[in-house]
């Protein structure tokens, strides 16, 4: 239903490349910020960013704490919003579609573009209801219809193994890991085009960690993810590109690999050696 | 002073006031020792903490001898009751002091330790004398009211010999208030709570509203029972006199004529503000078993006449009545138990609302970010987590709001004055007398017996607050249930 009432942009926009498109090349930008900047009050957070995010790719933010590398990742689907005093200039796009908008429907877009919180949020419902409650939203679905979406959520956050005989069971019951993944069940259920993940694993312990990360490389084949992370080895391990932030600027953007082999600035280089942040 | 202990005792008590008043200094007298004892046990704080706890005890010492004194200052009305009390407040006060003394010997590393213990120890003792004095209350109240605790009790209405009087027409205004009471301050209380906390955004008109709900919330419920009156019983007076209201449904007037043979029959009106009418022949009435009735009328009434017949000087109505159905509504409400309700649910409405909003404000912001985020609306997110995950807390908090509603009396003296009430009201408009209401005008009658059918009152009060405590819980246990 949203996909039919919301008006899509038919130009998009593509990356100047010539190049035979590999695993490892990007594709077209789905989500595309341009000269982006970013207030809270009279604090600016983020200064002029230019980057573009590719379809089916991963991108991951790295960068110190309070670098705005989250705040970039709130406004791709205006959680910002809810914050008193937070406003944005420049252009932040989603399939040629402006996202800072103010006649933008927040709630169209939201369902477009999912997001993974720092720590695992599940609602206090059963693990069924929580993944049925993004479709339950906007649709009338009969009962093997709304079952198939959830079960297919649930096997692409790799979680119905796990939970297919305790549907019912409140998600609450499960491991800090396995709520992580029912947070992506959930997301997903919406079919979304846009992953935000902000610190997915960081409240995990390293087992929940690898399988997050292994989730995020599958999830790849659907969906376009950004992700952000403390994290510089998982930045390395799951990510196609990287944007290394520091204090509310991009200092570099590039494929993951070079970023973190040869990154072309000091400040770069600096953080990946662990000498700050 | 507090030590009025001294003085009561021996001042001609009952044996077993005496008894117990005895009990309670030797209970204050164990927990002073126990203070010493634990005093020392205890680890010591800090000098300030020393030194504000001394500041502290001898504070509560010094108000609780005043309320002592206060209260036993009139010799003249000294009764049983007031010994209980005296003796409670004795008991702390020897608590208190022996604390206090207890943590002004000693070297200062000992008596820091020793000032720890003791404070604890009066804290103890404090909440204690709390405990002790409801269950005294209620030992007492029991006691008392043991005797006329009959089913009759319940099903009998007011009546002029206590034996024979009953609190079914006040049990049934409790019920009826306070239902109308929860059914309009939930959903009013609940919105604005979430109004203030889900939509508003600090600006200068919420801080106001917000400023003006702890108003409230202080307001004497007096206040709220003049507030009811004018503008609920009366609406301000705009809408005509109580008995003759602008705004009426549900009611159906009659004229009632007497035949000359001394039956009543009544002739239905098509408006209450006609003029009366004389009957002529042919007219039809309601007869007493509501069959229809010609009337004939005839010269003069000798002899022998069928109930339909009508002298012509007899055939004006002697009196109007009126058939209320139980959906009867008027404007203005009159001191009926809907404005009754009303004035209850203004006085608990601050209570709802600031429970509502401290169930509201413990929901974790992370479940409203993840609501929004799947693309809810605001209200979806209220609906269907928000307000899930509060229900408990609003439950509970409604809770307490009702146990005040039931036990008010002020609001309702003003707005309907005590009333001799022998039936249940049976529409928003009747008349009605209240629980608390009752119990006062029976606790103020000269006859000892009625002191007992007040205390009888009360237990069946309590009961009828346990058992709508127990109701909210089990309906928020059930609530609860999916969550967990």
């Amino acid at each position: 239903m949203t996909d039919q009432t919301t008006p899509r942009s038919t130009g998009r926009i593509t990356v100047a490349s010539h190049q035979v498109p590999t695993e490892e090349m990007p594709t077209e930008a789905v989500l595309r910020a341009e000269s982006f900047s970013a207030w809270y009050g009279d604090f600016q957070a983020l200064h002029e960013l230019t980057l573009e995010m590719p379809r089916n790719r991963v991108t991951a933010f790295i960068g110190p704490s309070g670098c705005g590398k989250s705040t970039f990742l709130r406004w791709m689907n205006r959680m910002n919003d809810l914050v008193h005093g937070a406003r944005a200039t420049g252009s932040l796009t989603l399939d040629g579609e402006n996202i800072l908008d103010p006649k933008l429907d927040v709630v169209t877009l939201r369902r477009r573009v999912g997001m993974v919180f720092q720590k695992p949020n599940p609602f206090p419902k059963s693990i069924y209801d929580n993944v049925a409650f993004g479709v339950r939203l906007d649709r009338q679905c009969t009962k093997s219809q709304l079952d198939e979406i959830v079960e297919r959520a649930l096997r692409q956050a790799a979680l119905w193994d796990e939970v297919k005989d305790r549907l019912r069971k409140s998600g609450l019951g499960l491991s800090g890991g396995q709520q992580q993944r029912l947070c992506i069940a959930r997301a997903v259920a919406q079919s979304p085009e846009v992953l935000l993940m902000d610190e997915p694993a960081s409240a995990l312990d390293p087992k929940a960690t690898a399988r997050i990360e292994e989730l995020v490389k599958e999830l790849r084949r659907d969906y376009t993810i950004v992700i952000v992370t403390h994290n510089m080895q998982q930045a390395a391990r799951v990510s196609d590109l990287t944007a290394f932030f520091n204090l509310g600027r991009i200092v570099e953007t590039g494929m993951t690999g070079q970023i973190f082999t040869a990154p072309k600035s000091q400040e770069t280089e600096d953080y990946i050696a662990g000498r700050f942040g | 002073m507090g030590w009025s202990m001294a003085t009561s005792i021996p001042s001609g008590l009952p044996a077993d006031v005496a008894w117990f008043e005895g009990a309670l200094v030797v209970l204050g007298l164990i927990c002073a020792a126990m203070t010493i004892g634990l005093g020392f046990r205890w680890a010591g704080a800090s000098r300030a903490v020393m030194e504000r706890s001394a500041l502290l005890v001898a504070a509560s010492l010094l108000m609780v001898s005043l309320l002592g004194l206060s209260i036993s200052g009139t010799p003249g009305e000294r009764n049983a009751w007031f010994e209980f009390l005296d003796g409670l407040l004795a008991f702390a006060a020897v608590a208190s002091a022996t604390a206090l003394l207890a943590g002004g010997t000693g070297a200062l590393a000992r008596r820091r330790r020793v000032m720890d213990g003791a404070f604890r120890a009066f804290a103890i003792s404090v909440t204690c004398v709390s405990i002790v004095a409801l269950a005294l209350l209620l030992t007492s109240v029991l006691y008392l009211g043991w005797e006329y605790l009959t089913w009759d009790l319940v099903t009998n209405y007011a009546s002029r010999t206590p034996e024979k009087a009953g609190i079914r027409a006040a049990l049934a205004g409790t019920i009826w208030i306070c239902v109308i009471c929860a059914v309009v301050a939930i959903p009013v209380g609940a919105a604005t709570a979430v109004y203030l906390e889900e939509y508003a955004t600090g600006s200068r008109l919420t801080r106001f509203i917000d400023l003006n709900i702890s108003n409230l919330a202080g307001v004497p419920s007096i206040v709220y029972g003049i507030i009811g009156l004018t503008v609920f019983a009366r609406f301000f007076g705009v809408l005509g006199p109580i008995n003759d209201p602008a705004i009426q449904f549900g009611a159906t007037h009659y004229d009632e004529y007497l035949s000359a043979s001394g039956e009543p029959l009544k002739l239905k009106l098509p408006d209450r503000r006609i003029d009366p009418r004389t009957l002529i022949s042919g007219d039809t009435l309601i007869g007493p078993k509501g069959d229809p009735v010609t009337v004939e009328v005839v010269a003069d009434n000798s002899g022998d006449q069928p109930h339909h017949v009508w002298a012509s000087d007899a055939a004006e109505p002697y009196q109007r009545s009126v058939d209320r159905a139980w959906w009867y509504f008027q404007v203005p409400f009159g001191g009926g138990v809907l404005a009754g309700g009303l004035v209850l649910a203004l006085v608990v409405l601050p209570i709802v609302i600031v429970a509502t909003r401290e169930a509201l404000r413990a929901v974790p912001d992370s479940l409203r970010e993840a609501s929004l985020a799947l693309g809810s609306t605001r209200w979806q997110m209220v609906r269907q987590v928000t307000l899930p995950s509060a229900l408990p807390g609003i439950m509970t908090g409604s809770i307490l709001a009702f146990s005040r509603a039931m036990g008010e009396a002020a609001p309702l003296l003003v707005l309907t004055g005590i009333l001799f009430i022998r039936f249940t009201p049976e529409n928003l408009m009747d008349d009605f007398t209240a629980m608390p209401l009752q119990i006062y005008n029976w606790a103020g009658r000269p006859q000892e017996e009625f002191h007992a059918v007040a205390a009888s009152s009360i237990i069946v009060l309590l009961l009828v607050l346990l058992s709508f405590n127990a109701l909210a819980i089990v309906i928020r246990e059930w609530f609860q249930k999916p969550l967990q």
